[in-house]
C-alpha cells in the first residue's frame, strides 16, 4: 500500500462516475491535440513548402490576411529583381480551389521561366504545357485516385494531369501546379501575383541577407518581406486559426476541470466519515487534502492518456476526409502533447482545491460522526 | 494539576467547556481532568452527558469553546499539531469501529502508519505482527464488510496500536458488541495494560468494565461529578 492506494480505490469504487469524468478530460485533451495539431500541421506545411522550393525570401502584400488573399502587382517583380544580391525572383499565384466537387486543394501557378520549376521533382510525366494542364502532388493524386493522363476539374474547367510531383513537404505534396498565366486567367487576376519568391546570389552571409532584405523592402511600401520560416506564422489568417484553436481547446479543458471538481465534490461529500477517520488516526489536514488532490490528478492523468489516443485518432480521421485532402495534415509533436497534458495537470489540481478544502473545514469529531 | 516535582501528566483539561448551537447545548461544562501516565481510567455517565465530547477534546478531535488542553505538559492547539500528536502518541478505538470500507484489514492498519514508518517492509511486518497478536491474522486480505463486529473491533485496536502509542482512547469500544465479544475485547485491552505502561481511557456504560479500571470519572450534564480511584491503586 502507498499514498495512492486510497484515492485509487475511491476512483475504482465509483466506476460509472469516474469513467464519465475521465472521458470528459479525455475529450478535452483529445480536442486540444487535434485542433492544435491540425492548425500547426497546416502552418508547418506552409512554412516548409515555401522553404523547399528553393526560395530565400517571400514578398507578399503588406499585412495580408491569408496566403491566398495576398496580391502584389506584377510591376514590382522587375524592381525586386534589380535589387543587388538578388539572383532571381518568381511571381507565384496561389489559390484554394475545389477539385472534382469534393476536395479543396492548393493550386499554384508559376511563370514559364521561373527558377521554381527546378525544385519540382517529378515522379512521372512532365511539367504542364499549354492552357489546361497541371502537375499534381503525389498524395493529392492518391487521395483523389488520379494518375498521369487523367482529368480533374478545377473552377469548372477540366485539366489534364501532365505529371506527379515528389516532395518531402506536405504542402508541395498536396498542391496542384500549373502555369502562371493559366491560373491568373482562371482566377481573373491578370497582372497581379499572390507573392514573389526571391532567391539570393550564393554564397551569402546572414548579414548580407539582412541587407538584401532591407533592399527588397525599400522597393514598395505595399509589401512585406519575410523569410520562408516566419512567413506563414505572420499571416493574420494563421494567427486567427491559432487563436481559435487555443481558445476552444482551453475552454474544453476548463470545462473538464469543472467536471473534475464536481465529481470530487460528490465523492468527498459521500465520504465525510473517511476523512474524519484519517484525522483521528493522525493525518494532518494538509495530508488529507493531498489525498483529494491526488484523486483529481489521477483522473486527469488517466484522461490525458486516453485523450492523447483520442486526439491522434481524430486528427487522422479529419485528415483522411476527402474534403480536406491536401489542406489538413496531422502534425503531432511532443510539445503539443506536453502542452495539453500540462494544462490538464495544472487546471485539474486547481479544481481539486475547493473539494479538498471542504473536507478539512469541519472538525474531525463532527466528520467522523457524520455531522456537517 | 502538575506539581513541580512530578513528571507532567500525559493529558490534561483545564476548565474546558464545549457548547453547540451558539451556546444552546452545553456538552461539556468547565471540566478539569488530569490523566497520568500508565493510568487505566473509565469515563462513565448517562448518554448525552458529554463523555465523547470530553474524549474528543482530550485528543484534539474537537476544540473546546473555553479552557485549555495539554498533552505531555504542553498546551496543544490547532488541527495539524493535534494530528501529529495523535499519529505518534494516541490510538483511537470507537464504538462503531470506523474502518475504511474500501481498504482491506491489513490496509486499514497500515493506513495509520503511512507517514510514520516510511519503509513498506517495516510496515508490513508490523501489520502482520499486530494482526496475529489480535488473532485476526487470517483476515488480513478481507474487507471490513466481511468481518464480524468483534473482528472489526480487533482491526480497529490493531490500527490504534500500529504506531506504538502512549495512550489508547476508547469511546464505548464494546457498545456494539455482544457480551461474550465484549469480554474478549476488554481482556485484550487489559492484557495490553499488563504488558506495557500504556495509558488507557475508556468510555463505558458497563459497570463491570468500569469497576475493573483503576479510576472512574463520572459525568452528568457536561459536569464532572465524581473522580474516584479504586482502593489500593497508586498513582
Ligand atoms: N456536533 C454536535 N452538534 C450539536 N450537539 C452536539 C454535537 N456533539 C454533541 N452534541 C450534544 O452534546 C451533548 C453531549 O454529547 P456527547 O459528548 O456525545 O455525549 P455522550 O458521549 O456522553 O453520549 C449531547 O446533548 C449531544 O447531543
Ligand atoms: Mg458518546
Amino acid at each position: 500500500m502507498n499514498l495512492l492506494t486510497l484515492p485509487w480505490r475511491n476512483i475504482a469504487a465509483q466506476k460509472v462516475r469516474s469513467t464519465l469524468t475521465v472521458l470528459g478530460i479525455a475529450v478535452a485533451v483529445g480536442a486540444f491535440i487535434a485542433l492544435t495539431g491540425l492548425t500547426r500541421g497546416m502552418q508547418y506545411s506552409f512554412d516548409h513548402g515555401l522553404g523547399d522550393i528553393g526560395a530565400d525570401y517571400v514578398v507578399s502584400q503588406r499585412n495580408t490576411y491569408s496566403l491566398t488573399s495576398s496580391s502584389v502587382s506584377e510591376d514590382i517583380g522587375p524592381k525586386l529583381a534589380a535589387v543587388p544580391g538578388v539572383a532571381a525572383v518568381s511571381g507565384v499565384v496561389l489559390s484554394v480551389t475545389e477539385v472534382d466537387n469534393e476536395a479543396n486543394i492548393f493550386v499554384t501557378g508559376w511563370p514559364d521561366d521561373s527558377f521554381l520549376w527546378q525544385s519540382l521533382k517529378l515522379a512521372s510525366g512532365r511539367p504542364p504545357q499549354g492552357d489546361r494542364e497541371v502537375v499534381l502532388g503525389q498524395s493529392v493524386a492518391r487521395a483523389l485516385g488520379k494518375g498521369v493522363g487523367d482529368t480533374i476539374s478545377m473552377q469548372y474547367e477540366d485539366f489534364r494531369i501532365s505529371g506527379l510531383a515528389v516532395s518531402t513537404s506536405v504542402f508541395n505534396q498536396n498542391i496542384a501546379v500549373t502555369r502562371l498565366a493559366v491560373l491568373q486567367d482562371m482566377l481573373g487576376r491578370p497582372s497581379a501575383v499572390s507573392l514573389y519568391q526571391v532567391r539570393l546570389e550564393r554564397p551569402f552571409t546572414p548579414e548580407r541577407a539582412e541587407e538584401i532584405r532591407a533592399g527588397l523592402a525599400a522597393v514598395s511600401p505595399l509589401i512585406d518581406v519575410s523569410n520562408s520560416e516566419e512567413f506563414a506564422g505572420n499571416m493574420q489568417f494563421e494567427k486567427t486559426m491559432d487563436a481559435v484553436a487555443k481558445v476552444v481547446s482551453l475552454l474544453m479543458i476548463l470545462a473538464s476541470s469543472i467536471l473534475v471538481a464536481n465529481t470530487l465534490l460528490m465523492s468527498v461529500s459521500e465520504r465525510g466519515q473517511e476523512f474524519g477517520i484519517l484525522a483521528a488516526i493522525g493525518w494532518t489536514p494538509a495530508r488529507v487534502r493531498m489525498l483529494v488532490v491526488a484523486e483529481g490528478v489521477m483522473m486527469c492523468v488517466l484522461g490525458s492518456v486516453i485523450g492523447i489516443g483520442l486526439g491522434v485518432f481524430a486528427m487522422y480521421v479529419v485528415s483522411w476526409m476527402r474534403i480536406f485532402a491536401g489542406l489538413l495534415e496531422p502534425y503531432l509533436t511532443t510539445a503539443i502533447v506536453a502542452q495539453a497534458v500540462g494544462w490538464v495537470l495544472l487546471v485539474g489540481p486547481l479544481s481539486a482545491l475547493y473539494p479538498a478544502w471542504r473536507v478539512t473545514r469541519i472538525p474531525p469529531s463532527a466528520a467522523i460522526r457524520g455531522q456537517r | 494539576m502538575t506539581e513541580p516535582n512530578e513528571t507532567p501528566a500525559l493529558a490534561e483539561l483545564r476548565h474546558c467547556s464545549r457548547s453547540f448551537d451558539r451556546g444552546r447545548i452545553v456538552a461539556l461544562n468547565d471540566a478539569s481532568l488530569t490523566i497520568g501516565r500508565g493510568e487505566y481510567v473509565a469515563v462513565t455517565g448517562p448518554s448525552g452527558s458529554g463523555k465523547s465530547t470530553l474524549l474528543d477534546i482530550m485528543c484534539g478531535l474537537e476544540e473546546p469553546t473555553g479552557g485549555e488542553v495539554f498533552f505531555d505538559g504542553r498546551r496543544v492547539r490547532g488541527r495539524a499539531s493535534w494530528a501529529r500528536i495523535r499519529a505518534a502518541r494516541i490510538g483511537f478505538v470507537f464504538q462503531s469501529f470506523y474502518l475504511i470500507p474500501s481498504l482491506t484489514v491489513a490496509e486499514n492498519v497500515e493506513l495509520a502508519m503511512l507517514w510514520q514508518t516510511k519503509a513498506p517492509a517495516a510496515r508490513a511486518a508490523r501489520v502482520a505482527d499486530l494482526l496475529d497478536q489480535l488473532g485476526i491474522g487470517d483476515r488480513r486480505g478481507q474487507y471490513p464488510m466481511q468481518l464480524s463486529g468483534g473482528e472489526r473491533q480487533r482491526v480497529a485496536i490493531a490500527r490504534a496500536l500500529a504506531n506504538r502509542p502512549e495512550m489508547i482512547v476508547a469511546d464505548e469500544p464494546t457498545g456494539s458488541l455482544d457480551t461474550q465479544t465484549s469480554v474478549e475485547i476488554i481482556a485484550l485491552l487489559e492484557e495490553l495494560k499488563r504488558t506495557s505502561d500504556i495509558t488507557i481511557v475508556i468510555v463505558t456504560h458497563n459497570p463491570d468494565i468500569a469497576a475493573r479500571c483503576d479510576r472512574q470519572v463520572s459525568l452528568v450534564d457536561g459536569h464532572i461529578v465524581a473522580d474516584e480511584r479504586r482502593q489500593g491503586v497508586q498513582t
